[in-house]
């Protein structure tokens, strides 16, 4: 094993050490992922994360929904990329800032999620996860199982994967390759 | 007594069984700020902050680098918990008190040793651990402990403490 692999190694079993074991409750919990998005925090279950990754290039799409920022070739793989900040309102924002990717999919990469910052992993009680307010964009009712009491968003990820709008891409993307 | 027999360079050594909470494959470690240097640093233990001791330095072998083929040994000290990065774990041994020899002949860091077990193929030390540290070293890495701790939880713990 190479020094660096080796430092890889270390420092990856030193993170999975160090979470926090699963709450004893009689409520259902999972297991999720949270990161920054607009200063607003999001988590989405562990089970539809693949990987997280750095964002080296980012390719537009002509006529892709809003929220879709573009394309990306992640370890050969072209995924659509999507940014939440899109979802939240019609601004174009700066793409600067959004460094990282939350690669989502479940027998292989499908779709990336633009994040500022990956915070952690933690358990999340679904008892405390409550139903959006009403007045929302149709694709965060589609997408979002909740808010938190700490108000971070709950993305429901098997939703997201299945969004008919992120198939469209899924032509799109086959085209470009 | 049962005892935990393990290897450090080459040597074995042994702790009562019922001072191991448990053994871990070896994960990266943090220097620890403001800690004796007998402290190679410190792990998250599932949101715990737990020092890691250099068991080569305070016995006397040649110093390492942390290597992914290692372990760490998860020590009861008292309310506290302790780590030793070890070799390997070898396996439990029952010893009757027959075969545990007293400490005292032991001129080499007696201090450590709580006595010699007798093995089946040969001889371990077996080592107490709340004579690892002396008492100024103790308080100094308490103290790095308490101003490091919140720090460290704060991070470990962020998305659920927000």
């Amino acid at each position: 094993m190479s020094a660096l692999g080796a430092t890889a190694t270390l420092e990856e079993r030193a993170r999975l050490l160090a979470r926090a074991p699963k709450p004893a409750s009689a409520g259902i919990s999972v297991e999720v992922l949270s990161f920054v998005v607009a200063r607003e925090r999001w988590a989405i279950a562990t089970r539809w994360v693949r990987t997280v990754m750095r964002l080296t290039s980012l390719t537009r799409v002509p006529g892709a929904p809003a929220f879709v920022a573009g394309i990306a070739s992640l370890r050969g793989e072209v995924l659509p990329i999507i940014d939440l900040r899109r979802v939240l309102s019609d601004t174009e924002p700066a793409l600067a800032e959004l460094s990282r990717v939350v690669v989502l999919g479940v027998e292989r990469a499908e779709l990336g999620i633009l994040a500022d910052e990956v915070l952690a992993i933690t358990w999340l009680e679904l008892d405390h996860v409550r139903p959006l307010p009403v007045a929302t964009r149709p694709l965060m009712q589609r997408c979002v199982r909740g808010v938190t009491e700490s108000a971070m968003v709950v993305l429901d990820g098997g939703a997201l994967l299945e969004d008919s709008t992120l198939f469209v891409q899924a032509e799109v993307r086959k085209e470009t390759r | 007594m049962n005892v935990l027999v393990f290897e450090v360079a080459g040597r074995r050594f042994a702790v009562p069984a019922s001072d191991v909470q448990e053994l871990v494959r070896a994960v990266a470690i943090v220097p620890l700020p403001g800690a004796p240097p007998i402290v190679e640093g410190v792990i998250d233990l599932r949101g715990t902050i737990v020092a890691v001791l250099d068991f080569r330095a305070r016995f006397g072998l040649p110093p390492d680098a942390l290597d992914p083929a290692q372990q760490l040994l998860i020590l009861v000290d008292g309310a506290r918990r302790v780590v030793f990065r070890i070799d390997r774990a070898l396996g439990l041994e029952s010893a009757n008190d027959e075969s545990i020899a007293a400490a005292a002949p032991i001129a080499v860091g007696s201090r450590l040793v709580a006595g010699v077990v007798a093995l089946a193929d040969g001889l371990a030390v077996i080592h107490d651990v709340r004579s690892f540290l002396d008492q100024s070293e103790q308080s100094s890495l308490e103290g790095a402990l308490r101003a490091a701790a919140p720090l460290a939880l704060a991070q470990a713990h962020d998305a659920a403490h927000r």
